[in-house]
């Protein structure tokens, strides 16, 4: 844990020497896909960072970014099953929330690179926390849950910013996640943002 | 610039198109089954088939039928997995699946079955089946005897009084007549097809016993025919013997009508 919080503080601090730089703060539209989007809706993502600035000579930025995006569930009951001794039997769950909080790393390209209009594709690679909140209800087991599990995400993303004057720039980005739970699954999700870039010298 | 902003734009649509597609219902990613059938078998064996639908949004891992007293039969309940048929096809949208309840025995008058279906996503049921609502195919009787009658040596007597007796695992027809009485004990579920007589009393089929003189019971291995209509029974027995003495048998017969 140590070691990830000094790992953020140099990349953030290698960010910092750059000489232009942007805190940027966005909302998007998160749809998760496959299994994910069985159980959850499609939610709001909020995300707020800080990147370094395109320049003129330097088609390249970094940055990094704390994200948050809380689901709630698509239906009252999800008919699910337990298991005694390779026997199904009900197992009836009702998730409250299911939450993503992680920190992504950005690396981006600026293929048009203009005063005033950028655009760019790049990844983002991070990790952090998904926690889900349910209730289990069988014969067998009734349990209030709150089970959490770490995960590595992986964001490609594309998107076109347009600078209105040298402190403001207006971000639009469409963006394609994957999740890597620890020992256990994968998931994907998408999501449409728009964002506000404060530029500072 | 031209051709970057159309980059750009394709860039976009594949970021966000690159996935499978979600289902528009919760209802959709689950399995859908039906049950069609159930059926009697010899032996007291009930033979269920259920056929699937769809398979849902994924896989099918697990197949089967369950009975309860109850409507809403849940999938523990008198459990049948179709193991083998699940292991050998994951792809069978479409297909029957059947199972087969051996030494079938319901303390209760009737149950209810249903099939099951798990994927990956979840359960769900087909619809119940009640066990009451079958109409048995009917059984041939290769004598013919007058309905009402009963004869055990003495000659052909009337049955005067016939009464059914519904009990926590049997069945039990009292019939008397102008000379002698007699009891037919079944175990339950009493319905249409041949049944053997044994004289043992925790046998699982037929006992019939004298109940006037000195409890002769009828011996084993003889046929009794019943018929089942939606509101009585039809049963006969053509030709049984009993033991008078360790020396002298006797002959027995009857057919009697039995209201439900």
């Amino acid at each position: 844990m140590k070691k990830t919080f000094n790992l953020v503080l140099i990349l953030i601090s290698l960010f910092s020497i750059e000489a232009k730089s942007q805190y940027f703060a966005s909302i998007g539209n998160f749809r998760p896909n496959n299994d994910l989007r069985f159980i959850n809706k499609p939610a709001a993502s909020f995300e707020i960072g800080y990147l370094s600035k395109f320049e003129e000579d330097t088609p390249f930025r970094f940055g990094v970014g704390g994200q948050y995006i809380r689901m709630k569930p698509r239906s009252e009951l999800f008919r699910q099953v337990g298991f005694i001794n390779g026997n199904p039997y009900e197992l009836n769950v009702k998730y409250n929330s299911n939450t993503f909080a992680f920190l992504n790393f950005y690396s981006d390209y600026a293929f048009v690179n203009r005063d005033y209009l950028n655009c760019f594709a790049g990844i983002g690679i991070g990790g952090g926390i998904f926690m889900s909140e349910f209730v289990s209800n069988s014969i067998y087991v009734n349990a209030d849950v709150i089970d959490s599990n770490y995960m590595f995400n992986l964001k490609i993303r594309a998107g076109i910013e347009y600078t209105i004057n040298d402190y403001i720039t207006l971000q639009a980005s469409g963006c394609y996640y994957g999740f890597k739970f620890f020992g256990s699954s994968r998931y994907s999700a998408h999501d449409f943002a728009i964002g506000l870039l404060l530029n500072f010298e | 610039m031209k051709n970057n902003i159309i980059l750009s734009v394709f860039c976009l649509l594949f970021v966000t198109q690159s996935c499978k597609k979600a289902l528009k219902e919760v209802e959709d990613y689950y399995p859908t089954v039906e049950t069609t059938k159930i059926e009697y078998l010899p032996d007291n064996k009930i033979k269920v088939t259920g056929k699937i639908i769809s398979n849902g949004y994924s896989d099918l891992t697990d197949l089967g039928f369950c009975y309860d007293i109850t409507q809403d039969a849940k999938m523990h309940k008198n459990q049948l997995s179709v193991n083998e048929f699940t292991k050998e096809k994951t792809n069978f949208d479409g297909e029957t699946f059947t199972g087969i309840y051996e030494n079938f025995n319901s303390a209760t008058a009737n149950v209810y079955f249903r099939t099951w279906a798990v994927n990956q996503n979840g359960y769900s049921y087909g619809n119940s089946i009640a066990l009451n609502s079958l109409v048995s195919p009917s059984v041939t009787v290769p004598c013919n005897i007058t309905e009402n009658t009963y004869n055990f040596g003495q000659g052909v007597r009337t049955v005067s009084s016939v009464i059914l007796s519904l009990q926590f695992d049997k069945t039990i027809i009292y019939a008397s007549g102008d000379f002698g009485s007699f009891e037919i004990s079944f175990k339950n579920p009493l319905s249409t097809g041949i049944y053997k007589t044994e004289s043992f009393s925790g046998g699982n089929f037929c006992r019939i016993q004298f109940t006037n003189f000195n409890s002769f019971t009828i011996n084993d291995g003889f046929n009794v025919y019943v018929n089942e209509e939606s509101d009585f029974y039809s049963i006969v027995c053509c030709n049984a013997t009993y033991n008078v003495s360790s020396s002298s048998t006797g002959n027995f017969n009857f057919n009697i009508k039995v209201v439900k």
